[in-house]
This record gives C-alpha cells, structure tokens and sequence, in this order.
C-alpha cells in the first residue's frame, strides 16, 4: 500500500472510530429514554424512532456504517474490527461522564483487557492476502 | 437478567460478526471504493453477499436497540464483543485470512474482558426521573 492510500485508510479509521463512539453514546441515550423493549412488537420500535436522541444517534451510526464498508474494502476483516473496537475505552469514557453509568470495577477491567486484546491485534499489517483471490480476478 | 435478555444479547453478539464478514466478502469483490463515489456504493448494495450481510446488520440493529433499552451502554458493548472470537474463527476458516499469534491472544484478552464485564450487573440503579436534565422534582399529577 502506498503513503498516500495509508493516509486515507488512517483518516477512515479515525472517522470510523468518532463516529461509532457518538453515534452509540446518542443511541443509548435514546434507548433509555424511549423505556425499556421487552415484547417483539413493531410499536415499539415505531415509538423509539420518534426520540430524537434515537435518530440521531442512527444518523451518525450510518455514517459509521458507510465509512466501516469503504474500510473494508481496503484491509482485512479482523484488522478493521478491532481497530472500530479501540472505541471502547472512548464508550466507557463518555458513558461514565456524559450518561451517568456506574462503571463497577469489573466493568474497567472488562474493558481495559478488551482494550489490551485490541492493540495486540491492531499491530499486524492491515492486509494479509494479497490481492483479490484468484477466483474473484 | 432472564432467559429473554441473553437471547437478546447472543443476537448482538452473532448477528454483528456474520453480517460483517458477508459485508468483508462481498466487499472484496466489489473492490476499493470511494466514499464519495456513491455510483461505486450502489453497486456495492447490488452485490448478493453485501446484500445478505445488511440483513444481518439489520437484525443486529434491532436486537442492539433493544438491549441498549434495558442495559447501560457501557455493559451492552462489552457483552457483546464476544463476537471477536466468532469473528476470527470466520475470519481464519471462511475467508481464509491469516490470523496471526498477536491476533489470537488479543482474542483471548478481549474473550476474558467480556468475562469481568458480564458478572457485573446490566443497568444502572437510578433514583426515578433522575433523567430529566434539571433535578427540579417533578409535579405531582394528582
């Protein structure tokens, strides 16, 4: 890969990261607005896309989503999700602070080895196969 | 936490790593795209294994919004990342990707992170409308 197409995958992966992080932070605080879903039906649903928090947070998700795929089509499968993954610390952060969850010490040390795996497994290549394989040229 | 709700979060947890390697899968075929190349993201949607793999990323949406509307954000996230090691059982024997010594033990770390964080409870004990952005206390509707 180039210096020029790093840069790109770089700036990708940092779009990809705030924006899971905000999008996730809006969509939980909609969530616990709207109250809790417990049965299947689609009214539910219907009432939670009403909150604005809800479609916010949906809106910055897509974002999320569409700079995850264009991602994904330049590296790896399990480069890019461990990389999205470097969020949960960010999560945590943000859930602590701006949404008010108690994080009990259980949950720090969850999130800590979650964050640990994920830089052991951020620092391979991004791409291992090289090239499409040969029944896709 | 009963039955319902563990059903709930194995939703979170499958649906997400199967839909984003048929998303993974699909992708290579279709090839590098631009974000801005919204006639490269069409045909990418058009693509039969991106196709399948929104469905499922659907189905996770549905079942994420759900968990996230009885449980902290902060646990839902975590819970679910069990999803990496599906992920890289997917990624070594269906994609045939390389998954290197670095990549499992991080698996393995992130595996006994969503250990720590699913003993703990799933939600926050809050006083009732402690919610509501001023703590004024709310009128009593008689």
């Amino acid at each position: 890969m180039n210096a020029n197409g790093n840069r790109k995958t770089q700036l990708l992966v940092l779009i990809v990261v705030i924006s899971n992080v905000i999008g996730n932070v809006s969509l939980s605080h909609g969530m616990h607005q709207v109250g809790r879903i417990v049965s299947a039906s689609p009214l539910d649903y219907v009432k939670a896309f009403a909150n604005p928090w809800t479609i916010i947070g949906i809106c910055i998700l897509a974002v999320w989503m569409l700079s995850d795929l264009a991602l994904l089509s330049r590296a790896d499968l399990s480069f890019v999700l461990p990389v999205t993954a470097s969020a949960y610390v960010l999560v945590a952060l943000f859930g602590k602070f701006l949404l008010h969850d108690h994080i009990s010490w259980e949950r720090w040390m969850g999130i800590l080895l979650i964050t640990g795996g994920v830089i052991l497994a951020e620092e391979t290549p991004s791409r291992t196969t090289k090239g499409p394989p040969e029944h896709l040229r | 936490m009963n039955f319902r709700k563990y059903l709930v979060l194995a939703g979170v947890t499958i649906f997400a790593p199967v839909g984003d390697s048929l998303l993974s899968y699909g992708m290579k075929q279709v090839g590098n795209i631009a974000l801005s190349d919204f006639g490269g993201l069409l045909l990418a949607i058009s693509n039969p294994w991106v196709g399948l793999g929104i469905v499922f990323l659907l189905g996770f949406f549905a079942s994420y919004m759900t968990a996230l509307s009885w449980a902290d954000l902060t646990y839902v996230l975590p819970a679910s990342s069990l999803g990496y090691v599906l992920l890289a059982l997917i990624a070594r024997f269906a994609l045939h990707e390389r998954v290197s010594v670095m990549r499992w033990i991080g698996i393995a770390l992130v595996s006994s992170g969503v250990g720590f964080v699913t003993t703990g409870p799933e939600i926050t004990k809050r006083p009732p409308r402690s919610r509501s952005v001023t703590d004024s206390p709310a009128p009593e509707h008689s």
